[in-house]
């Protein structure tokens, strides 16, 4: 009987242990989900190369800085390969000591959005850091060298139009690059690149943008400013040629279209509501397109955010108030100038995707989340609502074209979407709400 | 010894309600670069619960020994007013349409919890009983097995102004939100133990051969929360009736 006793206790307490033991409360909500181990399926991380431009690199808020190089797409990415056997990921950065690089763009008061004046007034400029001379053909600055070996290969600036010209990372070229190189060096981007492939087992490839954004940004002034789509295609083949060599995996990444970012829809909006509260059907417009090179702006045009810093002295001056006093080209991208450009991005993205597919490649079109942030209510996830808007939208910095670090996750993101489809690898993606949207500051 | 109808092992249901305050303090801490002062976590009313299972005693000529599984409920209600940096509250911070640098602004906040506990209670007893068997006085540990640890919480307030940046006083409506404290990664610093033990003492009548009224007290004292920093004092009064079933 006391047996039989000792044994019920213990069975009561082996069942509440059991119950105990069952309840699994260790599953981190932000986590993956599964708990399973991620796996690499078909490809190999153990070396990743990133090849591109300020968007690779992880230009933000109208400069290159440590932060935003530590909040960079590809460095995002490298921590997720980490957890499918990627090794370390070496980046140019700027030191700690020098840590605000070329300088950039910082909020510094809440704007007021019915008043597009005071947008200018509500940005602040953070002193360049890394400046170690000047350059002797433009005058600009020459930022500090980093040299060695080098996994994030982005460079500002940098079109596809460029990567095959000697001279390009010289003191008279792009800063960006020639901070990458010895002095005086002829060597392209090309090679720069071809180099530091060396033992990389998988790449993501983002260039074209700059193919197309210098005519966005000047306002269509110069079609000098779109790349070709012949030398596009010529140089295009030769950096996938190079980067696919001995079969390596990778990512293309296409064009996104710009016409959504904050540079062009937010003087547009501001401007077109400050038109109808005064009963204006549009402002006097420099058009190359229109008779007489003057038309008066309509839906399709877009004013530019380089506007917002002369606003105040043209609304003084009168400017787009009338024919004989319009708002000059570069500030505008009418109608037919953003035809020409969405155009040429279509043909570039189609040659990139052509190219993509034929070497097995993953190619990623970020243009559907591009599209779901510009659409009214914007982006939900993780509580967080990411929209197109400026500033306030979340995703693209104070230069309103490239990306805050939350921007960038959402990149990494539909990257690694597109990595996880075609080589049947789980690598897990990242909560953009652990990056920082645009960051008010003093 | 009339009461207890002579036999030396009784069996018996027992039901009742929960009657549970407390107050805790929650040391401060470092999210980031922000510092969270600590919080004062105080006594809110009486939260009502219930309890419900088996019993059965055993009697010897002196004492009993009495031995439970019951199912119980656990409700601590409790109220906080703290102001803290923006960056210390996730959900705040995000419902910002910006970012914003630690320091800059601030947000006066009152928050009110109830955090219900769910839990499978085996106390062990030791007793003796008065009256002729009729009253009984008893105490002894009460192991708990948690199940189910959550607090409702009510956060409103308003963000401080900060004329430097332009930031206006903005309101927060009350927003409410649940924080499932036995997992780690939601409840952080507030996760909850889920094997604990308590000290209880009680008394209890025997109006009836077949009825026991008891009225317990109970104190947590292996502690609720994993984390040994956090201070404070949890009480647990139980009514209940019980059933003889032989």
């Amino acid at each position: 009987m006391h047996a039989a006793n000792r044994f019920r206790w213990a069975l009561i307490v082996t069942v509440l242990v059991s119950v105990n033991a069952c309840t699994n409360n260790d599953i981190d909500p932000n986590g993956s989900g599964t708990g399973a181990a991620p796996t690499k399926g078909s490809a190999d991380f153990t070396k990743y190369v990133a090849v591109g431009n300020s968007l690779t690199s992880g230009y933000a808020d109208n400069g290159l800085y440590r932060d935003s190089q530590l909040n960079s797409y590809p460095n995002i990415l490298a921590g997720q390969f980490k957890t499918v056997g990627g090794g370390d990921f070496i980046q140019p950065l700027f030191s700690e000591a020098q840590a605000a690089g070329s300088g950039y763009l910082k909020l510094i008061k809440v704007p007021n959005p019915s008043d597009p004046t005071s947008l200018a007034s509500s940005l602040g400029q953070v002193a360049p850091a890394a400046i170690r001379g000047t350059s002797p053909g433009s005058g600009g600055p020459l930022y500090t060298k980093f040299t060695g070996a080098n996994q994030n290969l982005g460079v500002t600036g940098i079109r596809t139009a460029d990567i095959l010209s000697p001279g390009y990372g010289s003191s008279i070229g792009n800063p960006y690059f020639e901070r990458l190189l010895p002095d005086q060096s002829s060597t392209t981007y090309f090679q720069y690149a071809s180099d530091n492939l060396n033992g990389a087992t998988f790449f993501t490839c983002w260039l074209g943008n700059n193919d197309a954004l210098g005519y966005a940004l000047g306002g269509g002034v110069s079609a000098d400013n779109l790349t070709s789509t012949t030398l596009f295609t010529t140089n295009f083949t030769a950096i996938m040629n190079k980067l696919t060599e001995g079969g390596r995996k990778g990512v293309v990444i296409g064009i996104p279209n710009i016409m959504i970012t904050p540079y062009f829809t937010t003087a547009t909006d501001q401007i077109n509501a400050l038109l109808k509260v005064q009963g204006l059907s549009g402002l006097a417009i420099s058009s190359k397109s229109a008779p007489g090179g003057v038309r008066m702006s309509g839906s399709g045009d877009y004013f530019l955010l380089s506007i917002a810093s002369v606003l105040t002295s043209f609304i003084a001056k009168g400017v787009g108030l009338s024919a004989s006093n319009p708002v000059p080209d570069q500030y505008v991208l009418d109608a037919s100038e953003v035809t020409t450009l969405n155009t040429r991005i279509n043909e570039f993205n189609t040659i990139m995707k052509t190219q993509a597919d034929a070497k097995g490649l993953v190619y990623v079109d970020v243009n559907p989340i591009f599209q779901q942030l510009a659409q009214t209510g914007g982006y939900n996830l993780n509580g967080i609502t990411y929209s197109s808007t400026y500033i306030q939208g979340g995703v693209f910095s104070l230069d309103g074209i490239h990306l805050t670090p939350a921007g960038y996750a959402m990149v990494a993101n539909e990257i690694i979407k597109g990595i996880n489809a075609k080589y049947s690898s789980t690598i897990p993606q990242v909560n953009p709400a652990n990056y920082r949207r645009v960051l008010l500051q003093q | 010894m009339a009461q207890t109808s002579g036999r030396s092992i009784e069996l018996g249901i027992k039901g009742g309600g929960t009657f549970t305050h407390g107050f805790t303090t929650v040391p401060g801490q470092t999210v980031g670069s922000v510092k969270i002062p600590d919080l004062e976590n105080k006594n809110n009313g009486i939260g009502y619960g219930y309890s419900g299972g088996l019993w059965v005693r055993k009697n010897f000529e002196k004492f009993f020994i009495q031995a439970e599984v019951t199912y119980n409920r656990f409700v601590l209600k409790q109220k906080a007013a703290i102001t803290v940096d923006v960056n210390a509250n996730a959900a705040l911070a995000n419902a910002l349409p910006v970012s914003v640098q630690p320091g800059l602004l601030n947000a006066s906040l009152n928050v009110v919890s109830e955090s219900i506990l769910e839990a499978v209670d085996v106390p062990i007893l030791i007793g003796k009983r008065w009256m002729n068997g009729k009253l009984r006085g008893y105490a002894g540990p009460n192991f708990i097995f948690v199940q189910k640890a959550q607090a409702n919480r009510t956060t409103s307030g308003a963000i401080n102004a900060n004329s430097n940046i332009n930031f206006p006083q903005t309101d927060i409506p009350p927003t409410t939100g649940s924080t499932n404290l036995l997992n780690k990664y939601e409840a952080q610093n507030l996760e909850v133990k889920d094997f604990t033990y308590a000290l209880e003492l009680g008394v209890g009548y025997t109006p009836l051969p077949f009825l026991d009224v008891d009225v317990r007290y109970a104190a947590p004292v292996g502690g609720v929360y994993k984390d040994s920093g956090i201070k404070g004092f949890l009480g647990i009064a139980t009514v209940s009736l019980g059933f003889k079933v032989f």
